[in-house]
């Protein structure tokens, strides 16, 4: 990154390979659309460039970038106030649903399927907190510092959060 | 130990930030709380059971995209920045830089404004053809051709400040042009002036003059118009004149109205 900010603009395309698919991941996981989360990959990218003066030296590459994906999201909330339109989703639908089809796996897939609306029912604030923590594996300290708050309150609220999930995953499975 | 200790650990394990002497500890206390344990042993359920959720990958043209994004960004980079957008991020990014264009501005803008010498040419020449056109009016005024005498009444309600002269030759204009079309037109230049005592007397006086039932009607209406009570007894006596029917209900009408009001 420092290179980046130094001008060294194609240096991005490696940022971008390590990168990319964590960001969609989680666009994906908060707004539940393809497309969409596709423009946003390349509005953090854009806003990388953008701003790439702002970041510091001994600064973490993976916290400044989580937090420029995070208010990416915010705007793009903001914006569009809420998802009650989607756009075509079934090329992402189909690639989810192809591996789903054995029927081997049809009774584990009735409890992820389970787990999977559990977490989509969660507050938007809860979905980031276990997509970074969970999905996109950053650390605690890390999230702690994007959030401003510290390490033993993210444990906390990640743990009431599973908890949460548990308990209403379950109510569904009934 | 408190169990808020006991669940972070646990938190730990989960995303293997624990360190060995932790996991160590952990697990003596979770032995001494069978409920607890019971209680993490479940949620580590779920917890693993994330990893079997399916994550969608993104199309191929969003790399695609990244990269045409990127080769757009690199060749704007070395592309020599013009003068007008120096200025334009000099302005936007330093105060001092946009204080000194509005300063530079004002100063201009100084040394741009007409002199007052040249204020004084300004209102000498709009003065002088204010007169000129009143010149040019009063002999348009005397011309044969009717078009020539419409041209000059039309003139003179273009005169802001029509003096004496100008409003006396419209009167003469209304009460003896042979052309109606020429009186109408005077009539209507008259309007503007109906502000002045002696226009108003003149416009009743005219009632008498006219011989044509048009001219009658138009002249009622402007009294109507310029609500002029003095003008009853003389449309009260042009009505018993008058021959024509529908001149005299015009009269009537106009004389109740100027009654009523």
């Amino acid at each position: 990154m420092l290179k980046v900010k130094d001008g060294e603009v194609d240096k991005l395309n490696l940022l971008y390979k390590r990168y990319s698919r964590r960001f969609f991941g989680f666009f994906y996981a908060m707004t539940h659309d393809g497309a969409t989360s596709e423009d946003l990959v390349q509005n953090v990218f854009m806003r990388i460039l953008k701003y790439k003066h702002s970041y510091k030296v001994d600064g973490d590459f993976e916290v400044w970038a989580f937090q420029m994906a995070r208010n990416v999201h915010k705007d793009h909330y903001r914006k569009n106030k809420r998802y009650a339109f989607q756009e075509d989703m079934n090329p992402y639908e189909k690639q989810l649903s192809d591996s789903n089809h054995r029927q081997v796996e049809m009774e584990k897939s009735d409890e992820l399927n389970y787990l999977k609306k559990a977490l989509e029912s969660l507050s938007e604030e809860k979905r980031e907190l276990i997509e970074l923590v969970r999905f996109q594996k950053v650390k605690y300290a890390k999230v702690a510092e994007m959030l401003g708050v510290t390490e033993s309150a993210i444990k906390v609220r990640v743990h009431r959060i599973l908890k949460e999930l548990r308990e209403s995953y379950l109510k569904l499975d009934v | 130990m408190e169990k808020e200790q006991i669940i972070e650990w646990w938190q730990e394990k989960m995303t293997g930030e624990i360190s060995q002497e932790n996991e160590r500890l952990l697990a003596q206390e979770l032995s001494k709380n069978p409920d607890l344990s019971q209680e993490l042993k479940e949620m580590e359920q779920t917890w693993n059971l994330f990893e079997e959720i399916d994550r969608p990958e993104p199309s191929r043209s969003m790399d695609a995209r990244f990269e045409g994004m990127l080769a757009g960004y690199a060749e704007k980079q070395f592309e020599r920045p013009n003068l007008l957008d120096w200025l334009v991020h000099q302005m936007t990014t330093s105060w001092k830089a946009s204080l000194a264009s509005l300063l530079i501005g004002l100063l201009a803008g100084w040394w741009l404004l007409p002199s007052q010498n040249q204020q004084q040419d300004l209102q000498q020449l709009s003065s002088e053809i204010h007169a000129m056109k009143e010149v040019m009016m009063l002999t348009l005024i005397e011309q044969p051709k009717a078009q020539e005498r419409i041209r000059a009444v039309n003139l003179a309600s273009e005169l802001p400040n029509a003096d004496k002269e100008v409003v006396t030759a419209l009167i003469t204009t209304l009460n003896h042009d042979e052309n109606v079309n020429v009186r109408l037109a005077a009539l209507e230049s008259l309007v503007s002036y109906t502000e002045q005592a002696e226009v108003r007397q003149a416009l009743v006086d005219a009632l008498k003059m006219q011989n044509s039932a048009l001219m009658m009607v138009a002249i009622a209406d402007v009294l109507v118009q310029i609500q002029e009570k003095s003008s009853l007894e003389a449309l009260e006596e042009l009505k018993e004149d008058v021959d024509n029917e529908i001149v005299k209900e015009k009269l009537e009408q106009s004389i109740l109205s100027l009654r009523q009001s």
